[in-house]
C-alpha cells in the first residue's frame, strides 16, 4: 500500500488539477517529444536553450501554474531518462507507441490494465522473430550454453564458440579462424 | 486454426473475472482519517474525518484558509446505514484504505461491540492496520482529533 503520507501528498498535488492523469501524461510526453525532436535537429549552440526552456518553463511553471502535478513531472522524466537507456534512438521512439498503449489500458483497468498489458507484450516478444531468429533469442528458446553471452559477459577466453542460433557454418568467434568472416 | 481463436477468446474473458481492475483519479477520492462511532436515539451516529489533502500536504504558499480535515456526520439504525448515508452528503468517494483511528464511544461498547466491528471487519473497503480506540465520553462525536494530532498520526 501506499503510505499515507505520500498519498496525502500526491493527493495534495493532484487537487487543483483540472485534467485526469492520462491528458496529464500526454500532455507532458507530447511535451517531452517536441523538445526532444527539436534538440535533435537544431544546432549544438541552441539546444542547450532549448533544454532550459524545457527544463525551467515547461517544468517548473507548468507546476506552478497548475496544469501537471510535480509528480507527473516526476515520473514524466524518469520515463523520459529511461528512454535513454535504449541504445539506439529510433529503438526508443519504438517504445514510445508501447508505452502510449500501457497508458491507455491503465486509464481503462488501472493496475490489472498495465499487468494484462506487460504480459501481452512479453507474449509478443517472446513470438517474433527476426530474419528467423527469436526476439528474446537466449531466454525463451532457452539454451544455457547461450546465456555466458546475454545477462553478464563471461570472460573472453572462455568465449571460443558463437551463441548457436541456426545452423551456422563457422561456429568460432571471428577473428579466430577465415572461416567466421563474412566474404 | 479456429479452436486457438475461440480458446484466446475464452482466456482473456476469463482475465477479466479477477474483480480487482479499474481505477480512480486522486482528486476524486476522500481520504478517510478518522471515524467515530456514538448512539443517539437507539441508532448509530457516524462521524466520519476526512483529510484535505491540499492543506495537509507540505506544499509552498497554498491553502491555509481551510481546515485541514473535515467531519461528516450521519445516523443509521446499522452501521452500513451510516456509512451510505455519509455518502450522500459526501461529494466524493470515501476511500477507506487510509483509515487510522476507529474511536467507538463507551455507550455504544457497553451495548456490544459485536455489531460495529463485525460490519468493519467484513466490509471488503477496510483494511484492518487502524487502532480502535473506546472513549470514556459519551459523545464520541466531540472525540474530533486535533488536526495538527491527525497530521503527526498520519505518519505513524
Amino acid at each position: 500500500m501506499i503510505p499515507t503520507p505520500l498519498i496525502i501528498s500526491l493527493a495534495g498535488q493532484k487537487e487543483g488539477i483540472p485534467f485526469p492523469t492520462f491528458i496529464e501524461a500526454m500532455l507532458m510526453e507530447i511535451t517531452f517529444a517536441l523538445l526532444r525532436e527539436a534538440s535533435a535537429r537544431m544546432p549544438r549552440a541552441i539546444s542547450s536553450a532549448i533544454s532550459i526552456v524545457g527544463a525551467l518553463v515547461l517544468g517548473q511553471s507548468a507546476v506552478q501554474a497548475g496544469l501537471v502535478s510535480s509528480a507527473m513531472v516526476i515520473v514524466i522524466s524518469i520515463t523520459a531518462i529511461s528512454g535513454f537507456i535504449l541504445p539506439s534512438f529510433e529503438f526508443g521512439i519504438s517504445v514510445i507507441l508501447l508505452r502510449v498503449l500501457l497508458m491507455v489500458l491503465s486509464t481503462i483497468l488501472g493496475l490489472f490494465g498495465i499487468l494484462l498489458g506487460c504480459i501481452a507484450l512479453m507474449l509478443l516478444m517472446c513470438h517474433m522473430t527476426s530474419f528467423g531468429i527469436p526476439y528474446m533469442s537466449p531466454l525463451s528458446p532457452l539454451k544455457f550454453s547461450n546465456l555466458k553471452d546475454a545477462y553478464f559477459r563471461v570472460p573472453w577466453p572462455m568465449q571460443k564458440k558463437h551463441s548457436k542460433l541456426k545452423a551456422q557454418k563457422g561456429s568460432e568467434q571471428q577473428g579466430t579462424s577465415d572461416e567466421g568472416e563474412i566474404g | 486454426m479456429k479452436y486457438c481463436i475461440i480458446l484466446t477468446v475464452l482466456s482473456t474473458l476469463l482475465l477479466s473475472l479477477t474483480g480487482c481492475w479499474s481505477n480512480n483519479e486522486l482528486n476524486r477520492l476522500a481520504l478517510v482519517a478518522a471515524i467515530g462511532i456514538d448512539k443517539k436515539d437507539d441508532k448509530f451516529l457516524l462521524s466520519v474525518q476526512i483529510i484535505n489533502p491540499g492543506v495537509v500536504a507540505p506544499k509552498m504558499g497554498g491553502g491555509g484558509a481551510y481546515a485541514p480535515v473535515s467531519m461528516f456526520k450521519e445516523t443509521g439504525t446499522t452501521v452500513m446505514e451510516g456509512f451510505r448515508r455519509v455518502t450522500r452528503k459526501m461529494p466524493r468517494q470515501i476511500y477507506f484504505a487510509h483509515l487510522r483511528f476507529l474511536i467507538i464511544s463507551e455507550e455504544v461498547a457497553r451495548g456490544g461491540v459485536q455489531e460495529v466491528l463485525d460490519f468493519f471487519s467484513r466490509e471488503h473497503e477496510f483494511r484492518d492496520d487502524f487502532y480502535i480506540i473506546i472513549t470514556k465520553k459519551n459523545r464520541a462525536e466531540q472525540v474530533r482529533l486535533p488536526s495538527s494530532l491527525v497530521a503527526l498520526s498520519l505518519k505513524m
